[in-house]
Order: C-alpha cells, then structure tokens, then sequence
C-alpha cells in the first residue's frame, strides 16, 4: 500500500516536473550549478539609436569580477538602455560588450556553451501574476530541469530566507506589496545562482523605509554571494551606499566614473549639479 | 495618397510575414509538448469547459433558428421532411465551425492577446528572456495546442446541441411539424463522415488562427493600458477577418 502511494508520488512528481528526473542520474542538480562565479565586463564604444534619437553615445565602461557597480542619472539618459544591451534585450548599433573576455553579441550561436549566468531584476519586478511566488522563485529551475523536485523545493526556500520572505511560497503575487514584490523578484534572480546580476531602477516607486531595506538586502548577498551586481538607479544615496564604484552617464554618455567618495568629492558640474539636485529636491544653480 | 496605400500594403504584407513566421517557429517548439503538459491542459480547459456553456447556448439558437426560417419556408411547397439534411449539413460544414470559432476569437482570442500583451508591456517577456525562456514555447506553443484540440472538440458540442435545437422546434412548431425520427434519418442520410471532417477541419484551422492572431497581437503590444486594450480589439477584429477569408477558401476548396 505504501509502496503503491510512493509510486504514485514519484509519478505525480515526474509529470510536474516534465519527466525530467531520468537526466540527473542520481545527482540533484546538474553539474556546474552550484558553481558561481562574478564576471568581468568590458564595453567598447557601444552606440544606439531609436528613430533618429542617439540614446547611447560611445559608451565605454569596464566592471571588475564581484564588484557592485551603479549606474547613475536622471530618468531618460539611456541606463536601462544601457543594462538591456547586457543582457542581450538589446542589439546595440556599433560597438562590442565583453563579459569574462567573450563578445556577447559575436558569440550568439555559441549559447549553450557560455559558462556564465545572468539574470535581472527588472523595475516592474516583472513578476508573472499567474504564478505564486514560489513558482515564480522556481520557474528557471523547473523550466531549465536544472533540479530534481525536492531540491528546487529547497532552493526556493532558501532564495526566499535570504530576501526576507520565509515560508511565503503559497502566496499569489497579487498580494504582494511593492517591496515584497522586489525582494521575490530578486530571489527569482538568485535561484540562476547568477555569476551576474543586473538591477534596473529597484528602488523606484518604494517608499525610503522599503528602500533603505532593499539596500539591506542587496548588501547582504554582496557579503554572502560571489557574484558582480550592476545597478542601475537615480537615488543617488542608495547607488552610493551600496556601490564600489559608479558611474554617471548623462544624455548617453558616462561622465564621470570613480568610487563613492570620488563621486561625491567630483568637481563635474554635471555630477555637482545632479548632486544637489537629489540631496536638496529642487532644481539646482551653478 | 497612394504613398499611403502603399504603406498599408507593406505593412499588411509584414504583418502577414510575422505571423506565419510566429506560426512555424511555434510548430517547432511541438516538440516540448510533453513537459509542458500542464500548460497546455490549463489552456485546453479554458478554451473547451470555459465556453461550453455559451457555445451551447449560441448554437441551441443558432439551430433553433435555422430550423424555424427554413422549415416555415419548406412548408410552403410541403417539403420540410429535408428539414434535418439541411439543418445537419448547415450546422456541421458551416454554422458550428464558423459561430463557434467566432465565439472562441471573441472569448479567447480577447484574452489571449491581452494577457501576452500585459505581459510584453509589463517586461515579464523579457523576464522570460533574461530567465533564458523562450516566450514562443512557454506562451504561444501550449496555447496553439490548446486551440487545435479544443475548438473542434468544442465544435463538435456545438454542432450536436445545434441539431438538437433544430429537431426540437421542427417537432415542437405546428407550422413545420416533422417528427423529430423524420428529422434525425433525414439528417443521417445526408450527413457523411467526409462533410464531417470537412467541418472538423475548418475547425482546426479556425482554432489556429485564433491563438496565432492572439498570441501575435500580444506580442506586438506597446504603449500601457492603452495599448493592451487596443490589442484586445485588433486580436478579434483580425481573427473574425481571417476566419471569414479562410473559410470561403476553405469551403471552395472542399466543393
């Protein structure tokens, strides 16, 4: 009888899971999962335009592997833009983006044997409304057959704890606040166990309180996981808190780079200018 | 204005491309069928048991009717015996693919495009990208599927509650008055398996357009709330469109 129902279990949990237990072979989870490492990225003179309107004027940047990089400037400058190309959302004009030396966009064909993940945090969070947020947490995982059932049960989990959101898996993202729905955006992200993790705008809309534990957050998995953050954001103090080093692009091109200190101390009016602009509110003089 | 006659005729002929270009690349992604079971069963069941009961209602009607405007005409030259072949072949080759793969655009098609259009403006298909999901096979492939089963099955119902309507207002009213035995060996005698499938067919190819048109409009949408809301009528406009050039086609075909 007992027997019965455990076949039963196993068979109910091979059709949930796409019939995929056979491939692991006894192991878990595939091989190079639990292998995470932060990547390098350069970008070389990369350019775009939409309709005639040059968003991105021969950028060139160059992030370190596990180094939390932000990426400041008023709405409408072209970050997101900017992060999109990262992550191939994008094509860019002209120009090349490197990450761990490869070319992104020359390499395409190659997919499946690129040895690094990425994922993104994006600004709507992006949930998917249908799903609750422990499917939400596991879709890569189940989508990808990274995982047998059990274990993918475990890393949701786990994601969850490490955002703040412990034993909330059942909950629909409906019920979710804004906050809550970032941090499980961000735990969706985790579970690729990302060797890159992009974030775009995550503050936006969040009250300071929300903010300022996001930013906890994000600083917690800096300490705890070897991974290379990019973020992309106009709250200025969030960006300076968090960051090792930051940049500021305005109407398409970086301006200013250097570490939070040198941001703050840069005589660039237009950084000076965007300074004050964010730490007083209102519109400033030079 | 022929400069703008001819922008509609490209961009026409773009939409065209896209769409069939959307179709085969969703044809190839069949082959994930089997561990996207429990989508696709979820989309079957909204599109069969979600518009059963208007489908019925639709074509209870619609035969209802059909029998009553044909069988007062027949009575006049005291043929309405023919009553049951000509509501039977109306209702399998015509009426039950056509009404009910209308009703299905309207229902699902609506539906479908809204939800993959909030779901493109809303960036949880680059989501999907980012997650190194294909949104074709994780969106479009279960739902084509989905049609391709459920709307000749709900044809099927349809046609079958149809007839039905049509045997009971031949039965029921005194101007027509032909036995519902005489209406059903009418019917028998004239339908074939082969009109039969004719009718299925169309439907198949009717529940196709539905989801690609769906599937595609959503794809394509931009521009908010707004937008989702202009890709809910475009989805239905479009797919009544398509399913009435197609069937005249179709039916041409099959002669």
């Amino acid at each position: 009888m007992s027997s019965d129902r455990n076949n039963k279990n196993s068979i109910l949990a091979k059709l949930t899971h796409g019939f995929s237990a056979s491939v692991f072979d006894g192991c878990e989870c595939r091989s190079n999962y639990e292998e995470s490492h932060g990547v390098s990225i350069r970008i070389e003179k990369l350019n775009k335009s939409f309709d005639g309107n040059h968003v991105l004027k021969d950028i060139d940047l160059e992030i370190s592997p596990g180094e939390t990089f932000s990426i400041i400037g008023p709405s409408g400058t072209g970050k997101s833009v900017l992060l999109k190309h990262v992550v191939k959302l994008e094509k860019p004009d002209s120009g090349r983006i490197y990450i761990d030396g490869h070319d992104i966009y020359a390499e395409m064909k190659d997919e499946a044997e690129r040895d690094y993940r990425y994922s993104m945090v994006f600004q709507s969070s992006a949930l998917f409304n249908s799903l609750s947020v422990g499917e939400n947490v596991g879709l890569w995982l189940r989508e990808k057959r990274i995982c047998i059932e059990p274990r993918i049960r475990r890393i949701i989990r786990d994601k969850l704890r490490l955002v703040g959101l412990e034993g909330k898996e059942e909950l629909m993202t409906s019920e979710l606040s804004g906050g809550m729905r970032k941090r499980v955006a961000i735990a969706r992200s985790l579970a690729m166990n990302p060797d890159l993790i992009l974030y775009d705008e995550p503050t936006a809309e969040l009250d300071p309180v929300t903010s300022d534990e996001l930013a906890r957050v994000i600083m917690g998995l800096k300490e705890r996981v070897n991974l290379t953050t990019v973020i992309v954001s106009h709250d200025l103090n969030f960006a300076l808190y968090l960051s090792d080093r930051v940049a500021m692009i305005s109407d398409g091109q970086i301006v200013e780079i250097g570490t939070p200190e040198e941001i703050k101390a840069s005589q660039n009016p237009i950084v000076r200018k965007f300074i004050y602009t964010t730490t007083k509110g209102i519109k400033g003089e030079q | 204005m022929l400069e703008r006659f001819g922008r509609k005729i490209l961009d026409a002929a773009q939409t065209a491309g896209e769409m069939l270009a959307l179709f085969f690349e969703t044809v190839y992604f069949f082959k994930a069928a089997p561990r996207n079971l429990p989508a696709i069963f979820r989309q079957m069941s909204e599109i069969g048991i979600g518009t059963l009961p208007i489908a019925s209602l639709m074509a209870l009607f619609i035969g209802m009717v059909l029998a009553l405007q044909t069988g007062a005409e027949l009575a006049h030259y005291g043929t309405q015996e023919a009553l049951g072949a000509i509501v039977g072949l109306s209702m399998v080759k015509e009426l039950g693919p056509v009404m009910t793969s209308l009703l299905v655009a309207g229902r699902i098609g609506s539906a479908m495009a809204a939800e993959v259009g909030a779901m493109e403006v809303y960036e949880e298909i680059d989501a999907l990208k980012t997650l190194e999901i294909n949104p074709v096979r994780y969106l479009a492939m279960p739902r084509l599927l989905a049609c391709l089963f459920a709307v000749p099955a709900l044809v099927v119902f349809a046609t079958i509650i149809g007839i039905a309507g049509g045997g009971l207002v031949s039965g029921v009213n005194p101007r027509i008055n032909v036995p519902f035995s005489v209406y059903y060996d009418n019917m028998i005698r004239a339908l074939t398996y082969t009109e039969i499938l004719k009718g299925l067919l169309k439907a198949t190819i009717f529940g196709a357009i539905v989801a690609q048109v769906g599937c595609y409009v959503g794809f394509k949408t931009t521009g908010g709330a707004r937008g989702i809301g202009q890709s809910t009528t475009r989805a239905v406009v479009l797919s009544f469109l398509l399913i009435f050039v197609a069937n005249y086609f179709l039916t041409r075909l099959m002669l």
